[in-house]
């Protein structure tokens, strides 16, 4: 085994616009880990991986957010992807007039000095392929990706970035049946490749969850963590969800 | 009646004026036009500039600059064609210094020379068109240029001329204080075609940070069914002041591509103007401005519907960025009896600084119930989601706001002739940078 690494919340607090969404949530993911977040429409997850992120909305009123023991509050989004965090987005930005290809090639660029050419048929063809896009789409610019586009691009820039920590807010709502097995089984290969990589996985589709193999589950219910357990937890949610577990 | 302030200033006379004609060996009807240019200058009302007019030396100026032969000789004619080909005419301060047409341009009848030169040559020609289509009587500053041009373009392409290679013609400025009154005249006859390539300011060899007002004049008379591609690059120092009145008129299914890019300048003012008034003639104009520093820019463009089924559409993107001030107008007029005529504005600025700012005037004015016209206009600054997504992905925040502005000016490249992309690329989102450095966006 090799280094260790930790992503862990502790007691965080945060608030958007001065109203409080996140009370107290504490969670952590070891190396190698795969945590599974399960929570309803409004539970505050997106809020969670916005705030992980650094989004400039999110205020974190109490508690702290720690990448191995450094704490990430007070850093840039961008320090926080160059200390190997990856969050992925649940809207396409409206950007016009750049193409997905280009910002595919910086994000690699701050691994490997690359060529463009190279680039394109080396590193973007074949992964584009394996989450099944037409690299041709990368052509286009953010806002003229559909939603399910979107997702596709989503993971592939997930595969581009090489996160030590990925933190997926509903990657597999908009992708159809083919995308969604090709998510489980693209990260269960990096799980093997990289075991020292953690991954959050935040869904609403039990039957994803399940064929993660998590080692942690979380729900989250109005802001709070109520529930923590391992992978069975998903199958107990899966039939008291409607009873309000 | 006594003159105005300006002319006051700048100490011109009708016999500045005379003298000028004489030096240059004009016939009398040319002195005679000049000198009712001047004569409607030196007493009209000055129009409002974007600055106050004593920001505005005229008394420094210098309104004629011939340079002598050892300053000729030690220009590098390399530094201004290496990026071009086919023709090209190049002025410094206020005369041309070298011009050349292919022989086989020459052999079909198209004539490419400086406006000075045609005064001497094709006469009967400039007499027949110079101010058909820019009158002294439509600018006090279209005066100014009638009554002190020199140098210039004359460009004639015979009925039914097809001209494969794009003429080129440069302005730069060498002398301190000088003001260059560049005007260019262009006739296309019936079923021509070409493609002009206009750029302004320093092609890297020449010191154009000493001019102070580049006052131009296009007039540009299309025929039936004649074709024009237009392209003006302008990327002066940040001293200059431009004021520019351009216009072209389109006969009956002519057609015109305007494409005007703009960086630099402390001050511009201008608004190429289209006028249709042939059927089925269209025009098109495509602005693009860069703003920075404390720039203030006022530009856009202008369509006159005035024959039916005439097609007009004006797209503009400007970025301002530091303490720049942005006047963006856009404006389609359709008069009575332009049937059908269809005119579409499109405006689209992006603020990027703290004390930048942008006035839009789009304007549709119609007189005909069949006319369809409609505008377009936004104005907005960088948005703090597109920056959040990027910064996410690892890009620093300037990388970021340098992606976001060349997405976009993007657009706006695309409007221009295809092998403009590369130039436009290095100079305008290399300024973007520069202007953007030395400010924080509050994220």
């Amino acid at each position: 085994m090799g280094k260790e690494y930790m992503l862990r919340f502790e007691h965080l607090f945060i608030t958007r616009d001065s109203s409080q969404i996140i009370h107290d949530c504490s969670l952590h993911v070891a190396s190698g880990e795969l945590v599974v977040l399960l929570g309803a429409n409004g539970s505050g997850k997106t809020t969670l991986a916005r705030t992980l992120a650094g989004h400039p909305f999110y205020t974190i009123t109490y508690g702290d957010i720690l990448l191995n023991v450094e704490s990430l509050s007070t850093a840039t989004p961008t320090d926080r992807a160059k200390k190997g965090l990856f969050v992925s987005s649940q809207i396409a930005p409206s950007i016009e007039g750049i193409s997905v290809r280009s910002l595919l090639y910086r994000m690699y660029q701050l691994h490997k000095k690359i060529d463009m050419i190279d680039f394109t048929r080396v590193v973007l063809e074949p992964l584009a392929t394996s989450v099944g896009l037409n690299s041709a789409i990368t052509e286009r610019s953010f806002e003229q990706l559909s939603g399910g586009e979107f997702k596709r691009v989503e993971l592939l820039s997930y595969l581009i970035a090489q996160p030590l920590c990925a933190w997926f807010d509903e990657l597999d709502s908009g992708l159809d049946a083919a995308g969604k097995s090709v998510f489980v089984s693209l990260i269960n290969q990096k799980r093997a490749q990289y075991p020292e990589r953690m991954h959050v996985v935040v869904t609403h589709d039990l039957d994803c969850a399940q064929a993660l193999r998590a080692d942690r589950v979380y729900i989250l219910d109005d802001g709070k963590i109520s529930h923590i357990g391992s992978a069975d937890l998903i199958t107990h949610y899966k039939t008291g969800a409607s009873r309000g577990l | 009646m006594a003159y105005n302030d300006l002319v006051v200033r700048s100490g011109l006379t009708p016999d500045f004026v005379r003298d000028l004609s004489t030096r240059k060996g004009e016939p009398i009807w040319m002195r005679e036009r000049r000198l009712a240019a001047f004569d409607f200058f030196a007493h009209a009302q000055l129009p409002k500039l974007p600055v106050p007019y004593d920001q505005i030396p005229f008394e420094r100026i210098r309104y004629y600059v011939e340079l002598s032969l050892a300053e000729r000789s030690g220009v590098n004619l390399d530094d201004y064609t290496k990026n071009y080909y086919g023709a090209y005419s190049i002025q410094l301060d206020s005369t041309v210094l070298f011009e050349q047409l292919h022989q086989d341009l020459a052999a079909r009848g198209i004539l490419f020379c400086s406006l000075d030169a045609a005064v001497q040559q094709h006469a009967q020609l400039v007499e027949t068109y110079f101010e058909s289509v820019v009158s002294h009587t439509n600018d006090p500053f279209a005066a100014l240029n009638t009554a002190l041009w020199s140098g210039g373009i004359f460009l004639y392409v015979p009925a039914g001329q097809i001209v494969d290679q794009p003429l080129s013609a440069y302005y730069a400025t060498s002398t301190p204080n000088v003001g260059q009154f560049e005007r260019m005249l262009c006739i296309l006859e019936k079923g021509s075609r070409v493609e002009i390539r206009e750029g302004c300011g320093s092609m890297g060899c020449i010191d154009d940070a000493k001019g102070i007002l580049h006052s131009g004049v296009a007039e540009i008379m299309q025929k039936e069914d004649s074709s024009l591609s237009f392209t003006t690059m302008q990327r002066w120092h940040d001293q200059m002041i431009l004021l520019a009145t351009k216009k072209a008129r389109l006969e009956k299914r002519a057609r015109l591509n305007w494409c005007d890019a703009n960086k630099g300048c402390h001050v511009i003012k201008k608004m190429p103007t289209i006028e249709l008034v042939g059927a089925g003639a269209s025009g098109k104009i495509v602005s693009f401005v860069v703003s920075g520093s404390n720039h203030v820019h006022d530009t856009g463009g202008r369509c006159v519907h005035r024959a039916p089924e005439t097609i007009s559409s004006i797209v503009s993107r400007a970025l301002v960025l530091n303490s720049a001030t942005a006047i963006v107008r856009a404006a389609t007029i359709c008069e009575r009896g332009a049937h059908n005529a269809q005119g579409y504005i499109r405006c689209d600025t992006l603020l990027q600084g703290k004390n930048a700012s942008v006035s839009s005037y789009p304007q549709v004015e119609t007189h005909e119930q069949t006319a369809k016209l409609s505008h377009e206009a936004a104005v907005r600054s960088i948005d703090q989601e597109s920056m959040f997504f990027l910064m996410s992905r690892g890009l620093s925040e300037s990388q970021a706001q340098e992606m976001l502005m060349r997405g976009f000016i993007e657009p706006i490249i695309q409007q221009f002739p295809s092998d403009f992309a590369i130039e436009l690329e290095e100079f305008f989102s290399d300024s973007c940078i520069a202007y953007a450095g030395s400010d924080t966006l509050n994220f």
